[in-house]
Formats: structure tokens, C-alpha cells, sequence
């Protein structure tokens, strides 16, 4: 169902922009033909896959699916690190599509030098809708090659409207190979982030206050990004606690979490002072159950009155930093049009409703689903900036929409794009803009693109933002 | 399972869906690949080189789950004809993914479905994600000419007939495909000197022909011009020829030897596409990549227009442009150029093989274009060079010299044979000990990684001279 007609406020749209007045939660738009657009820095299953250390990742598929994975790899010179077995029409229709994988993914091991420890194992959306018996492929493989650990990872977009998308299910497979190794609890790990946490993020802040400066308290935050050898990634199996910060990882931690019988925190980035005050208080509280006093999982203790105090004083003086970073932006940047897209944060409507809070001038958000997470926040639009426009990235005349506003200031790649603007912020995912310090750093990164153009082209079609690139 | 089938390092080529779009690019259509996702980033991240900064209307159609498993159609009906109401593309093609390939879509009912509700020429073309872009470049070039092209091209025969005094029932008769058919004898392979299959066609047809030489482009307005032939270039898209000069350069190669280009399918150089329904009125079609194949069949089986295979590259350039005048002036239907020049080579050439009973020179890659360069590094360094090629739908383009493979396994053992090799440097992984890998970049091989050393190869056809 969609609306044609205008004045029907209660189904999605066909048009290519709606008033935030207009919307419809959480799709405000018809999903009908899609156009992609060429900003490619999000992350993909291979950028993301290639983070677990010494993992070689096999797909198995057809070539116009393959196309896209391999050169992906070759892109970030990964290439040593990726082989597939390309399916044909006879695969298909014999019905051994079990033998064929099997077989396939064995002639990829064997031609290899050595084994790696872990193979990430993408099969797609012909396994599912055939039928093939995923659970007797992965057994014959892990009888065959007992050396080397099948992480069940997904190429299935078929599924991903109405099911976890492939993303997220790569997310809790790479995370499959951990054992629960005795706990080590001055050790916690972030689970399914694409980049290093920024040093000067809230969390490593927070760890800092909590621990105190006693080097028996110290607690060391372990990401999958730094580890160097799979060995290290290994260790990762010690943690006292399990954090993720990405929506996208959410799935990933909690079946983490349930199997290591550890407990584990969803620390959500947002740009809502009193959201990050609550997960400031959450994360302190779980660092001082399960790290300091050594807490079984779900026993929290309360946190002692000094830590209390340190605390609500720094929310306080990051908040009057936030206060003064986005003043100074403003009074620089005045009224100049704000655009931002969805890839850049997880959070793009809470993004807008900062910013205008704060006085700018944000007239759009590319954006084609809602998140549940944001919810709020569009309520708070429709309120207060009714006429902020919300625009599709897939739908059809988006491919046509004039693109010809150079002196929009962008916030993200996609935004970037369809203002035709050199002046943006070019990052995905959050960037690991985390709390009071994403603020900041966001500011910084606004002041920056305002002041400076970027090669728009250049940046916004490598993918990867982040990653190794020959392009 | 094909063993061959499973790759250690190498990448895949750009595949049939990818090469639909890519072909159709320019022509001012609506592509809509029937996937669920990854198909329209895939081509246009990899495939295509004009995607941010030339919009056209290329999506996918976003299918799920449930309308994959219930045979939803009237959803992609529905889309697709809305999408166009909007947008008013001069045609649509439909083109598909595994999933679709799985559960029996009926392609060509759901385009007259299409048809019928929007009123524009739709049209579909069968891939199904599992072949390489040969396949889906070829059919689409040849769906365009039949379903969209075919209709321009017999009015302006039409036109053309009356303007010189044949009726109109004449000229119908003298288009009817059957009339054609009829005096061709399909597909009825004759040995030519190289040993490429070369259709034969009866005796009769060229007389036939001949007698309705009115509409027989081969005499269209010889006298009124200066040009020795008059050629549409067919095959031409970014994946083969992806430097932003190199068609220009093409076609620069053959007007500086006296031919007149009418039109080129489908990178057009910034031609106008209305200009291509002029198509019809050509002596020669020249056949610039394998993508151009089946076109070229469809206009000879359907107004009898000749085709030659081949680019103008270095050395080769002349062969190839007296092979076009040869066709347009002898009846000579298909002539694969290249092999033809480098077999002529080989035969006289005086140079031994080496001691380690190596032969000197192969290329890797898509059959026109590489058998071009090997006709022109053969004439240019007085060697015989093969070619190796991986791609589909290419036989009638390969000599006895040439060889197919498939694979990693496959193509490391050819290449032992080489002294010295020119390919794609993703193909360097898998180049065996004892020879050279000499680097020349293609894009429906390694899309972006090596573009930054891509060069026009009608401006630098022998970048190798210091290193063979």
C-alpha cells in the first residue's frame, strides 16, 4: 500500500520527499523500484568480515552476487584473504546443492598454502530458497577440515526486509569462534564496531573515572578492530563485560553475551543529553559490578558516592563544552542549509533534532527507514521543524533530483551527494562519535567542512570509509 | 561442481546483468534488474564508469522474500509501470538475478504486461546473474535492435525506397524477415583460412540482394559522398573500452583511413541517440568487442548488412579498415579480421620457437579487442601471438592459436606456455614461474583497482616495446 494522494497522512509516500509533518513510522516512504546511489563508504559483509584477524572469508554464489564481494577485496587489498566457488545453472537444478558447496569450498581449502584457523563461510540467497541443508554442509566441513572453525555468515539479501539483515548476522558469526575463557575482569570487550573507539571517547573516559587511579583497577577495552592475531582476537573470550555501541551489533552482542554467560551492555550512540547521562550511569555502574567488585552477570552493585559525584560533575562540564562548541558553530556557519544522510549515524533524526535545538538551519534527512530507536525523536520533529523534509536515497527520481547545491553543508557521503556539495563531513556509521565527546568532535568536523572543500568524487566513491583502498 | 569453478585468488568478470546495463547506459531507456539487492551497487560500484556524473535510469527491483516464493509479478508490474509514467524512458528492459532464474519468471509476459499498462516499448532480456557480461551485453544490444530499433530501422528503409520511387509494398516485402530467412542458410559454418567458423550464405541471397539494391545499404549514397564505407560500430561500452578517449580515438583511427561513421552502440561519444535509427543505411557493421556479436547477426539476418570483428589498433589498423571495404564491396558477410591478419603472420613468420619451447607472446582477455592488439603486436614485433580467453559466446571469434579456458587451474597452464604474457595485473597471483606478466588493465576484469593505469590503447598500443 502507499499514497497517491497527498492528503492521505497514514500510508507511505510515492514521492521522493515527505514533510516530517507527513511521515509515516518507520517507513515513510513506498518501497518500490531502488536506485543506489554512488556514495559507497558505508561498510560492507567483506570489509567487515576481513576485521577478524587471519579469517579467510569464502563465498560461495553466483557470479553477478560475486562480482561485487571479490572486488571488494581486491579493493582493500584483501584479495590473499578471499576465495569463492561460483555457482551455475546446474548447481541449482540437479539438487546437490549441499555436495556442491561442499565440494566447492573444499577445492578453494585445499588449494591453499595453509589453513587458516577461521573460515568465514557465506552462502546466499539460492541456499535458502532451495532448501539446502546448511547444518549437514558446515558438519561435513568441520568433519573434514577439523583445524579450521565454519563461521555461519549470510549473503541473503532476499531476507533482509523482513528478517536480520546479512550485516547483522555477520556481526554475532565472527564473534562464534570465542570460547568463554576464565574471567579476566579487568577486561572488557566492544563487540561488532567497524573502527577503533576514539581515545577521547566518554567510554574510555568512564573507564578511567571508574577504575580510579589504582593500576590494580585498571581496566583494558578490547576491540576486534585492534587485534592484530587471532590469537589476541582469542583472548577477547576473558571479558567480564561485553559492550556494542551499533545498532547493527546489537543481535550479535546479546547472542555473545547468552553463550559466554556474560553480561552485556547496549551503549547506543546519541546526541541526546539526557540519553547519554543515562548510559553514562549504566556503563559506570556495570564497570564497578563486573570489573572492580568482580560481579557474576545480572548482579549489579550501586555505585560508591565518590564515583557518583565525579561523575554527574563531568556530565556537567561536557555538557557546557557541548554548549559552547555548538554555539561557536552556529555563529560561524549562521543559516547555511544542513543536510544529512543516514549513513553517516544511526541516530540522523536525533542528529537533526541537536542540531536544530541548537539554532541550524537543517532543512533534510536522506533517510528511507526509521529506526525504532528514533521514534522519539521524530515525534519531537513533527512538533518542532514539521517542514523539515525527509528524503528517500532508492526511490526512482532520486536518480534525477537536481543536484546542484554547492553550498550545502553535508553530513555524510549520500548527503553529500545529492546536494552536489563539496562541503561536507565525510564519515559513516557514527564514526565512533560517541557521547559528549561525539559532540565535540562532530562540531569540529561541521566547522572543517564548512571551512574546507572536499573531492567529493574521490572520497565518496571508495568503499570502505576507513578501509585500505587501491582506488 | 565444476572444479574449475572454485578460485583461490583471481576475481570474476563482470557478469550478464551488469553488461545489460552497461549496453544500454546511453540508448535513454529504464534497465530494472529483478533482484533483491547488491546487483545495482555491484555494477555500478564495479561496472560502470559513467554512474556519477550521467544519470540513467538503472534500478533493481527490491525483491523479498515472500514475493520471490508466491510469484508476486503484478508488484513489479505495478512498480516498474508507475516508475515510468514518471520518468518516460524512451524503452524498458528487464533483466534478472539467480532468484528469479529459480522460480521460473516469466520475463517476457511481465514486460507485455509492462507494456500494456504504461504503453512503453518494453522488452526483456534473459540473464540470470550466472553468465559474464558477453552474454548480457550481447542479448540486450540484440533485444534492443529487435524489439526497439527494428521498427525505426524498417521506416526509414521505407522512407528511403519511396524517396527513390519503390512503392510501399515493395519495400515491406523487401523487410519481411522471411524474405531474408528464407535465402540464408542459418548458421551453416564454412572453414575460413584461420579456421574461425565463418557463416555461409547461398549464392542466391547475394544475388536476390542485388537485385533489390534500392534497399541494399551496401550502394546507399555512394556517389554523394567521399567516404570509401559507411560503418556502425557495435560493442563498444566502458567495460572494454573504459579510457574516456578511446572510442573517440577508435573512431579517429578509422575516419583518418577513409571510413564514415553513421553510428556506434552503445558508448556513442556523445552522439545523439535519435541518430541511431540511421543505422540501418550502413555498409558494414564493425564488431569492436564480442558484446557486438549478436546485433551484428540480427542486421544481417534481418537487412543483410555485412560485419567485420575488429579495432583499428597499431599495426592492425589498415588490415582492418581494407577488410571493411572488402566487406562492403564483396559480398564478404562476417569476416573476423584480426585472425585472418595474425594467421597470414604466423605462416610467414621466420621466428623459431625459443629454446625452452615456449611460444613468445599471448594475451588475456575479451576476443575482439585482444585479438586486435594480437594482430597488431604480431605485424609490429614479427612473432605469432595467441590469445586466451575466458569468456563466453566467444568461439567464432578465436583462431586455431587461441584458447579457451576456464579458471585459475586452467589459465596458469596456458600461461606456462608463454614467454611473456599481457593481462589484467589481477591476473598476476596466478602467473606461473618462467613467465612475464606484462600489465594492461580490464575494467569488466579488475573494475577500479587498476584504472589509475589504464591508457588508450589506440594512442599507446605498445607500451611493452622495452620489456618483450
Amino acid at each position: 500500500m502507499f499514497s497517491d494522494n497527498m492528503n492521505d497522512k497514514t500510508l507511505p509516500t510515492k514521492e521522493y520527499s515527505v514533510s516530517v509533518r507527513d511521515a509515516v513510522f518507520p517507513k515513510p516512504f513506498y518501497q518500490g523500484l531502488e536506485f543506489n546511489a554512488p556514495a559507497h563508504g558505508n561498510w560492507n559483509i567483506v570489509h567487515i568480515g576481513m576485521l577478524l584477524p587471519e579469517a579467510r572469508q569464502i563465498y560461495v554464489c553466483a557470479d553477478n552476487c560475486m562480482r561485487g564481494v571479490v572486488l571488494t577485496a581486491a579493493e582493500m587489498n584483501a584479495e590473499d584473504r578471499f576465495s569463492f566457488v561460483l555457482l551455475d545453472e546446474a548447481d541449482m537444478t540437479v539438487g546437490n546443492l549441499e555436495d556442491v558447496t561442499i565440494k566447492g569450498v573444499a577445492a578453494c581449502i585445499d588449494k591453499l598454502d595453509s589453513h587458516p584457523p577461521v573460515i568465514l563461510l557465506f552462502t546466499v540467497c539460492v541456499h535458502h530458497f532451495l532448501g539446502c541443508d546448511l547444518d549437514y554442509v558446515y558438519r561435513k566441513l568441520g568433519e573434514r577440515y577439523p583445524d579450521i572453525f565454519f563461521a555461519r555468515c549470510y549473503m541473503d539479501p532476499l531476507l533482509q526486509k523482513t528478517r536480520p539483515t546479512p550485516d547483522q548476522k555477520l556481526r554475532l558469526a565472527m564473534y562464534e569462534p570465542l570460547k568463554a575463557l576464565p574471567v579476566n575482569k579487568h577486561t572488557i570487550s566492544l563487540i561488532g564496531s567497524e573502527l577503533p573507539l576514539h581515545k577521547s571517547s566518554d567510554l574510555y573516559k568512564l573507564i578511567e573515572l571508574v577504575s580510579g587511579s589504582r593500576a590494580s583497577n585498571a581496566i583494558k577495552l578490547k576491540e576486534i578492530s585492534s587485534c592484530t592475531s587471532y590469537k589476541e582476537y582469542l583472548t577477547m573470550g576473558e571479558s567480564a563485560l561485553f559492550i556494542a555501541d551499533f545498532p547493527g551489533a546489537l543481535m550479535g552482542l546479546e547472542a555473545l553475551g547468552k553463550r559466554l554467560e556474560r553480561p552485556y551492555l547496549y551503549l547506543p550512540m546519541s546526541f541526546s543529553y539526557d540519553e547519554i547521562k543515562g548510559l553514562w550511569s549504566s556503563f559506570a555502574q556495570a564497570l564497578y559490578s563486573y570489573c572492580i567488585k568482580g560481579s557474576k552477570a545480572n548482579a549489579k552493585c550501586t555505585l560508591p558516592d565518590h564515583i557518583q559525584k565525579l561523575i554527574l560533575t563531568d556530565i556537567e562540564n561536557q555538557k557546557a563544552l557541548c554548549e559552547n562548541a555548538l554555539s561557536s558553530l552556529r555563529s560561524l556557519i549562521g543559516d547555511t542549509e544542513i543536510r544529512i544522510d543516514y549513513v553517516f549515524h544511526p541516530r540522523p533524526l536525533g542528529l537533526a533534532r541537536l542540531l536544530l535545538e541548537h539554532g541550524f538551519n537543517v532543512s533534510t534527512v536522506y533517510i528511507d527507514v526509521i529506526s525504532a530507536e528514533e521514534e522519539a525523536d521524530l515525534d519531537w520533529l513533527k512538533q518542532n521543524a514539521p517542514d523539515m523534509l525527509l528524503s528517500s536515497t532508492v526511490q526512482v527520481e532520486a536518480r534525477i533530483r537536481n543536484r546542484n547545491r554547492p553550498d550545502v553543508l553535508a553530513i555524510g557521503q549520500k548527503a553529500a551527494w545529492f546536494s552536489g556539495t563539496a562541503h561536507f563531513v565525510n564519515a559513516v556509521y557514527g564514526a565512533g562519535l560517541w557521547g559528549f565527546d561525539g559532540i565535540l568532535r562532530l562540531c569540529e568536523l561541521m566547522e572543517q567542512a564548512y571551512r574546507e572543500e572536499k573531492d567529493t568524487k574521490d572520497l565518496i566513491t571508495r568503499k570502505g570509509w576507513g578501509c585500505a583502498s587501491c582506488v | 561442481m565444476r572444479i574449475e569453478n572454485s578460485y583461490r585468488i583471481i576475481p570474476c568478470y563482470t557478469a550478464d546483468v551488469s553488461g545489460v546495463c552497461s549496453a544500454l547506459y546511453e540508448l535513454g531507456g529504464m534497465v530494472v534488474m529483478h533482484d533483491p539487492s547488491g546487483c545495482n551497487s555491484t555494477y555500478n560500484t564495479h561496472d560502470e564508469t559513467r554512474w556519477y556524473d550521467n544519470d540513467s535510469l538503472i534500478y533493481i527491483t527490491g525483491l523479498t522474500e515472500m514475493d520471490a516464493i508466491m510469484g508476486n509479478d503484478k508488484k513489479v508490474v505495478r512498480d516498474v509501470a508507475d516508475a515510468a509514467k514518471r520518468l518516460s524512458p524512451k524503452f524498458i528492459a528487464l533483466c534478472g538475478s539467480p532468484i528469479p532464474f529459480l522460480n521460473g519468471t516469466d520475463y517476457n509476459a511481465i514486460a507485455a504486461l509492462i507494456e500494456k499498462e504504461c504503453g512503453i516499448r518494453t522488452f526483456a532480456v534473459e540473464t540470470n546473474g550466472m553468465h559474464d557480461y558477453i552474454r548480457g551485453a550481447g542479448a540486450a544490444l540484440r533485444r534492443y535492435s529487435e524489439c526497439v530499433m527494428k521498427p525505426l530501422w524498417d521506416k526509414v528503409l521505407i522512407q528511403k525506397n519511396m524517396h527513390r520511387g519503390i512503392n510501399i509494398a515493395e519495400s515491406v516485402h523487401c523487410l519481411n524477415k522471411d524474405f531474408v530467412n528464407e535465402n540464408i542458410s542459418q548458421k551453416s559454418v564454412a572453414n575460413s583460412v584461420a579456421g574461425s567458423p565463418v557463416y555461409k550464405i547461398n549464392t542466391g541471397i547475394s544475388q536476390t540482394l542485388a537485385e533489390h539494391a534500392e534497399i541494399h545499404p551496401h550502394n546507399y549514397d555512394k556517389s554523394d559522398k567521399n567516404h570509401s564505407a559507411v560503418i556502425n560500430i557495435l560493442g563498444a561500452t566502458p567495460l572494454d573500452f573504459t579510457v574516456e578517449s578511446s572510442v573517440c580515438s577508435l573512431k579517429n583511427a578509422l575516419i583518418n583511413r577513409d571510413i564514415h561513421i553513421l553510428t556506434s552502440f552503445s558508448a556513442s561519444c556523445g552522439e545523439d541517440v535519435d541518430k541511431l535509427q540511421n543505422a540501418v543505411l550502413a555498409d558494414v557493421n564493425l564488431v569492436v568487442s564480442t558484446v557486438g556479436m549478436p546485433m551484428a547477426e540480427y542486421m544481417y539476418e534481418e537487412y543483410g548488412i555485412p560485419y567485420v570483428a575488429g579495432i583499428p589498433v597499431g599495426d592492425f589498423a589498415d588490415t582492418l579498415c581494407k577488410d571493411i571495404l572488402r566487406a562492403a564491396s564483396e559480398n564478404n558477410p562476417r569476416i573476423v579480421s584480426y585472425n585472418d591478419a595474425r594467421m597470414q603472420f604466423a605462416k610467414s613468420s621466420s621466428l623459431p620457437i625459443n629454446n625452452n619451447d615456449k611460444l613468445p607472446l599471448a594475451v588475456i582477455g575479451e576476443a575482439v579487442t585482444m585479438g586486435s592488439l594480437a594482430a597488431a603486436l604480431s605485424v609490429h614485433y614479427n612473432i605469432p601471438v595467441s590469445l586466451l580467453c575466458p569468456l563466453e559466446d566467444s568461439d567464432a571469434l578465436l583462431s586455431a592459436s587461441d584458447f579457451k579456458f576456464r579458471g585459475e587451474d586452467q589459465c596458469t597452464e596456458l600461461m606456462r606456455r608463454f614467454e611473456h604474457v599481457i593481462a589484467d595485473p589481477l591476473y598476476l597471483p596466478i602467473c606461473p614461474e618462467g613467465t612475464t606478466l606484462h600489465r594492461l588493465p580490464h575494467e569488466a576484469f579488475s573494475g577500479r583497482c587498476c584504472r589509475q593505469e589504464m591508457k588508450d590503447i589506440f594512442l599507446y598500443p605498445y607500451e611493452w616495446q622495452d620489456k618483450l
